[in-house]
């Protein structure tokens, strides 16, 4: 089993650093680089600069995202800063506030 | 869907390819098998797997350490440092256990009172 998982519980205030993918369900404030995907659930709360393959939104998000393959911010998603990725997707219902820049694969 | 399973777990999951640097809290039982640097205060069970490296000042209710964790470790309920286990601090908690073949170097003290709200 190789996919972290931060529970409802838990606060991270720092830096989070890795190549196994990352499920969000807490608070995580900082800075999140990651050769995988991450996936911040609906409880989850993100606060951080994000460096990462792809991401999933279903919570919130604050911070700049950089994807290396694809950034999803799903119906229930909450993201303000700015992104940078190759594929982006952003569901009826996402609220998003930010620069998008779609920089060719 | 596979978020139901993982909320009714409550439980947290640190692995082996994920390395934290900075401050942890929680109440819900987290298992860390990858690295932790900062500080870790959790009012429940915290477990150290044998790949783990944790270099953190813990505050936690009951520990179980099987890899490697070096600081200050205060719990409230119970300490068990297996076999397997490499740890140097300080260790403050009620019950302590040492299993043979464990590496320990540093202090225990087995009777201490706790500070508030852990």
């Amino acid at each position: 089993m190789s996919n972290t998982i931060i529970g409802q519980t838990l606060v991270i205030d720092g830096e989070i650093v890795g190549d196994e993918s990352l499920t969000i369900l807490g608070t995580v404030k900082g800075r999140i680089e990651l050769n995988n995907k991450l996936l911040v659930e609906n409880e989850g709360s993100v606060e951080a600069d994000i460096i990462v393959d792809n991401i999933t939104v279903n919570g919130t998000v604050t911070g700049n995202v950089d994807a290396r393959e694809k950034i999803e911010i799903e119906s229930t998603g909450q993201m303000i800063g700015d992104i940078r990725t190759p594929k982006l997707s952003i569901k009826e219902g996402a609220i998003f506030k930010g620069q998008i820049d779609m920089v060719m694969e | 869907m596979k978020k139901m399973a993982l909320t009714s777990k409550s439980e947290g999951f640190i692995g082996q390819g994920i390395e934290i640097k900075g401050s942890l809290t929680g109440d819900e039982a987290l298992v860390v098998e990858g690295k932790i640097t900062g500080e870790i205060s959790l009012n429940n069970h915290l477990t150290v797997q044998e790949s783990a490296e944790i270099k953190a000042n813990v505050e936690t209710v009951e520990l179980t350490i099987n890899g490697t964790l070096e600081g200050k470790v205060q719990v409230s309920e119970l300490i068990t440092v297996n076999s397997t286990a490499q740890v140097s601090g300080e260790l403050y908690s009620p019950r302590i256990i040492i299993e043979e073949g464990a590496r320990f170097n540093g202090h225990v003290e087995m009777d201490f009172e706790l500070p508030e709200g852990i």
